[in-house]
């Protein structure tokens, strides 16, 4: 099921300290002669692919800075550009909820929205308003915007983003989150750039980070609902669920692309952000022909080249693919390397995952690349 | 646990109250057990939260056959001497009806001995004046006790419920903010049954169709998220899901942490026995 990253903005209400988007110099919104293009083109790729769906994940900058007459303005789009595709559509969103109303809840449902992805930070000046990242009133809005969320119905997840600031405080921070979301998404900080000076960590520290959070979630897992990666790691060792994050999947290449606000295309946000593939622009192609490129077959062969090369032998070939093919682009300017997250997922899993678990990997995939 | 959109209103007996209120949900205070039978003639079933009783003790108590099936929940003061409750035991424990007691330790004592004999107890978790020591061994008896017994609240609720971040336990005690709605004989509206008690009413019986109470619930919903506005206290806390408590000062002296992480810990093994079938 192909995920199309979408960002009809690069505006954003927040400041928060690692965001690539921030630092960008924004192009104007996604106008609507834009939108009616990409919307058609999504009509045009599931005709040509009947047995498709196609996930379109909204994404930013902060998308409910489009305000609820755009979000309406894309529904009645897609009624139009995609009347017999449409249900083969779905609209995910990832939003930081601090501008979310009843009038932009409506909005999301009729874009047929029932659950948002967002991200939160507890700890001071890491999210926030302004230049002075002014925390106190962004937690007050998100828990505003969660808890309207949730009262019309909706749910939510959430991602963490480990930085320096959480290495301190790894109890801590496993017990705030599972109190405020059965959703947790625990990520490292991606760093690209030098633009989030004093933030990045290593492998290493994020290995343990995961550990110390791991002894507390295991012996109450049932209780917590959802936490990944560790929930994911369990399900791909008890049942070689093939559930894998895009990062581990390995299949990226088979499946997602990026569409910007001016129609300029490429892999996703990530590659986006850092400006490091470039498809060209919508106007100029059809989703289809994306998919079919060469550049693209780079991508599915990735996975070969690994086997052969950086990661020959590695025992968590299966579960970890090599990691995310944009950390090999931006480090080596290719993607037959490994990424340098893969020593956090091989110490993570050797040094806590299995001991404390009892479980060892021993290969196999359930996955097909 | 009571659907979020719900709004359930409780209200003394009166018939004028009961017709005010039109079709809503309704938690009826029965100034009298003698009231019971009057109140399920006059609140259909489908209508009816429960009926709230209050009483001095169990051992005073006396069901009618008809209220068998009736949602009572009795507010005692104690559960008086249990000998007492001899006669009535077969009507206690085939009816229910649960008895709710201050969990003090006599009462925590009583409710383990009641929860033995098939009565629904419950203990009243609303200040921490409870005995948190009697408290856990309560817990030890009815998480992990061979012995048939009929579960305590609020532990029964926490064992169903902890899994969801919205679930608590006050609800049992018609004292969810924004689900419930207390009324006095006036018809006076407020938030809670304190606020009933201070005069802090939002508005009246007979005009609300007019009361927001969608947003009576969406800040009842805020409200209960304020200590995780701080990185400290109750929001580090490993027991905030199934605590009913919550309040983020004076966390260093929480007195029912101890006890509110090992009701989460029980909860995880009584379900993880369920699961297989221990």
């Amino acid at each position: 099921m192909p995920t199309i990253i979408f960002k009809a903005t690069e505006r954003c209400n927040a400041n928060c300290a690692y965001c690539d988007v921030v630092h960008k110099k924004c192009v104007p919104d996604m106008s609507m002669d834009m939108l009616r293009l990409v919307l058609t083109r999504v009509d045009g790729y599931l005709k040509a692919k009947p047995d498709e769906h196609v996930n379109l994940t909204w994404h930013g900058g902060e998308v409910l800075m489009l305000g609820a007459d755009y979000l309406n303005a894309a529904a009645r789009l897609q009624e139009e550009c995609c009347p017999s595709t449409k249900g083969r559509i779905s609209h995910l969103m990832q939003s930081n909820l601090t501008l979310l109303t009843p009038e932009l809840v409506a909005a999301l449902r009729n874009l047929g929205i029932t659950q948002v992805g967002t991200s939160y930070d507890p700890l001071d000046n890491v999210r926030g308003f302004g230049s002075a990242r002014d925390s106190d009133s962004y937690n007050r809005r998100f828990f505003k915007g969660v808890s309207l969320l949730e009262e019309s119905g909706m749910r939510w997840g959430l991602i963490y983003v480990v930085t320096k600031k959480s290495l301190a405080v790894p109890g801590e921070l496993f017990h705030f989150l599972t109190n405020i979301s059965n959703a947790v998404m625990i990520n490292p900080v991606l760093v690209h750039g030098g633009n989030q000076p004093g933030l990045e960590i290593t492998a290493e520290e994020y290995a343990d980070f995961l550990g110390e959070m791991f002894k507390l979630w295991w012996p109450a897992r049932d209780r917590y609902g959802m936490v990944r990666p560790f929930s994911e790691y369990y399900g791909y060792y008890v049942e070689k669920d093939p559930g894998l994050l895009c990062t581990r999947s390995g299949s990226c290449g088979h499946n997602h692309m990026y569409i910007g606000p001016q129609g300029q295309l490429s892999h996703c946000s990530a590659s986006s952000d850092w400006d490091l593939v470039n498809y060209g622009n919508i106007e100029d192609t059809t989703i289809v022909e994306v998919f079919g490129r060469q550049k693209r077959k780079d991508w599915q062969e990735r996975s070969a080249v690994l086997e052969a090369g950086d990661c020959k032998g590695c025992r968590f070939w299966g579960i970890c693919h090599g990691g995310c093919p944009m950390d090999s682009l931006a480090v080596h300017g290719d993607l037959r390397h490994k990424s340098g997250w893969c020593a956090a997922t091989k110490l993570f899993l050797e040094k806590y995952f299995e001991p404390i678990t009892g479980l060892r990997y021993e290969g196999g995939c359930a996955h097909v690349n | 646990m009571t659907d979020n959109t719900k709004q359930i209103f409780v209200v003394p007996f009166s018939e004028d109250i009961i017709r005010k209120a039109g079709g809503r949900t309704l938690a009826v205070r029965a100034g009298d057990p003698g009231d019971i039978g009057r109140i399920a003639a006059a609140v259909s079933a489908d209508r009816l939260h429960c009926i709230e009783v209050a009483a001095d003790s169990l051992s005073g108590v006396r069901l009618e056959k008809e209220w068998r099936r009736l949602p009572l929940v009795f507010r005692l003061k104690s559960a008086g001497r249990l000998l007492d409750c001899i006669p009535a035991l077969e009507d206690l424990r085939d009816s229910a009806a649960r008895f709710y007691l201050p969990a003090t330790g006599e009462n925590i004592t009583a409710a383990r001995v009641l929860s033995s004999l098939m009565v629904k107890t419950g203990l009243i978790l609303d200040g921490d004046g409870a005995d948190w020591d009697a408290m856990e061994d309560l817990l030890v008896y009815d998480s992990c006790g061979k012995v048939a017994h009929t579960s305590v609240e609020p532990f029964l609720y926490v064992y169903t419920e902890y899994k969801n971040l919205q679930a608590d336990y006050n609800e049992l005690y018609l004292e969810k903010e924004g689900t419930f709605f207390h009324c006095d004989e006036s018809g006076n509206i407020a938030l809670s049954r304190a606020a009933l008690g201070k005069g802090e009413f939002i508005g009246t019986l007979d005009k609300a169709d007019t009361i927001d109470f969608a947003g009576f619930s969406l800040s009842a919903r805020e409200k209960r998220r304020g200590p995780l506005l701080k990185f400290e206290g109750c929001s580090l806390c490993p027991a905030w899901r199934v605590c009913g408590f919550k309040k983020s000062e004076n966390n260093k002296l929480c007195a029912m942490k101890q006890f509110m992480t090992a009701l989460a810990d029980a909860a995880d093994q009584v379900n993880k026995n369920a699961h297989n079938n221990i």
